[in-house]
């Protein structure tokens, strides 16, 4: 690994990364333009991974893997192993508390297709999402790898859409950023930033699994959300009456 | 309260066509012509979710977007711990995105990484009106003396800049040339470029092309060898 970017990245990282062997992208909408242009330059092949949900990551570590010899695949076979026992026990504490629950989510060009897979993971069901500043291509990869049918797609959703939506759909969950928090939870709609991990996190990788499942389950399953009804909106009981 | 669990796949759909049938009765006639292009059901085996992406945000509704300075400054450029970046133009865009993103890095901030520091050059009405050009070399001394450890300096152009016509490509060859070869990368990455963060990320990427990648000299010592 002799660069990141741009996280912790460094300019001497930046200049290295020509004599990288293979570009491994996460975040596919800000990366690729630098891969595409490494692969026609450098010849350094480039290839997408995900590694929301243990799914994914042990998708992506066989397919990085693939790249290179036999004993870098047996590797990888070794810490999809190694962290199979945590992986089950976190779907198992988790999964029966969250199973069928439906979750939307609007966030920027990578994350409303990549985070999908970790909720399936969990046994919930992503009924709708969209991307701030999505391309085609991003649509194409949500469509053909990630969604199921019928569900709704809106891009660069106006404030009042994604309002009205979560109105008629009522989700479980919505993930979204800071600008949407507070709407949604005065509407009473469980909700977890979906940019910042609402200053939690990390969700990527196999801890940080653990971490988005605990927050999922935090968020959709805090008793707060059955206290929303207004008292006085119950039936008046009758030892609340003035004594005669 | 999730009402999926009860209905078949046919009725959702058909629930959220409705839905989106009725999201667009609010709009002007031709706004909800534009945005019933970017709203629509999935159906399973296409090979995209059948909207238009990547448009003009529509004036006069809320859009969750950023713009291409954030594409730019905030995604790409800004993690990047040991160079300093200067958001160069009125003050507002430096001071609101200030430490805004969790970019984490391992560094001594103000000595050796600059992540969580604000660099301005504070645009005033004299600046627009005669250019900003002499106020950013004057800005590039102040970082050479103040921040002697810093490996580079971006310059992330705020919209005033592209409007005005600043030279920042010519005022970071100079002073690149005075402080001996050090990368000093000029970022065209106003505001206004594009209708979201998404061309500043492509911005981002070409300056890292042309003023990183097309400068690294061929036969300068490398910092390791690759492998085979």
């Amino acid at each position: 690994m002799i660069a990141q970017w741009s996280g912790d990245g460094s300019l001497a990282e930046l200049e290295a990364t020509p004599k990288a062997k293979l570009n491994v992208l996460h975040c596919y909408r800000s990366m690729n333009y630098i891969s595409r242009h490494m692969e026609e330059k450098f010849g350094i092949p480039w290839c997408e991974y995900n590694f929301f949900g243990p799914s994914k990551i042990a998708e992506s570590l066989r397919k990085i893997a693939s790249f290179f010899d036999d004993k870098i695949k047996e590797g990888a076979e070794r810490v999809i192993a190694k962290y199979q026992p945590l992986m089950d026990a976190v779907i198992a504490k988790y999964r029966p508390r969250l199973e069928g629950k439906t979750v939307m989510l609007f966030v920027g060009g990578l994350r409303p297709r990549h985070v999908i897979g970790a909720y399936e993971d969990l046994g919930m069901e992503v009924v709708g999402t969209g991307y701030e500043f999505g391309h085609n291509d991003d649509y194409q990869r949500t469509a053909q790898h990630y969604v199921k049918d019928g569900t709704l797609i809106y891009d660069d959703v106006t404030g009042y859409e994604f309002e009205r939506f979560v109105e008629k759909i009522q989700p479980d969950l919505v993930g979204s950023g800071i600008k949407e928090k507070y709407v949604f939870q005065k509407m009473g709609v469980p909700f977890r930033q979906m940019h910042s991990w609402d200053y939690s996190g990390p969700y990527h990788g196999y801890d940080g699994f653990a971490i988005f499942a605990r927050d999922m389950d935090m968020a959709i399953n805090s008793p707060i959300w059955k206290k929303t009804k207004a008292p006085w909106k119950d039936a008046p009981r009758p030892s609340l009456m003035a004594a005669e | 309260m999730s009402l999926a669990t009860t209905e078949s796949v046919a009725e959702i759909k058909a629930r959220n066509k409705q839905l989106i049938d009725e999201v667009l009765k609010v709009y002007p006639e031709k706004t909800a012509k534009r945005r019933a292009k970017h709203l629509n059901v999935h159906e399973a085996g296409k090979s995209d979710c059948g909207v238009k992406s990547n448009l003009k945000s529509i004036p006069g509704v809320m859009t969750i977007r950023g713009c291409a300075y954030a594409g730019s400054k905030g995604v790409v450029w800004g993690p990047i711990k040991d160079m300093i970046h200067i958001s160069h133009g009125p003050v507002g865009c430096g001071q609101y995105s200030w430490a805004a993103r969790r970019n984490y890095y391992i560094g001594t901030t103000g000595i050796d990484t600059f992540v969580t520091m604000q660099f301005t050059s504070d645009f005033q009405e004299k600046d627009i009106v005669f250019g900003g050009d002499k106020k950013l070399a004057k800005i590039i001394d102040e970082i050479q003396e103040l921040f002697p450890l810093n490996h580079g300096i971006t310059i992330q152009s705020e919209c005033p800049i592209g409007l005005i016509g600043d030279d920042i490509e010519a005022v970071s060859k100079v002073k690149s040339k005075e402080y001996d070869g050090k990368t000093i990368v000029p970022v065209r990455c106003e505001g206004f470029r594009g209708v979201s963060q998404s061309l500043g990320h492509h911005i981002a990427n070409d300056a890292v092309r042309d003023w990183i990648f097309d400068k690294i000299s061929p036969d300068a010592k490398p910092a390791f060898e690759a492998t085979p």
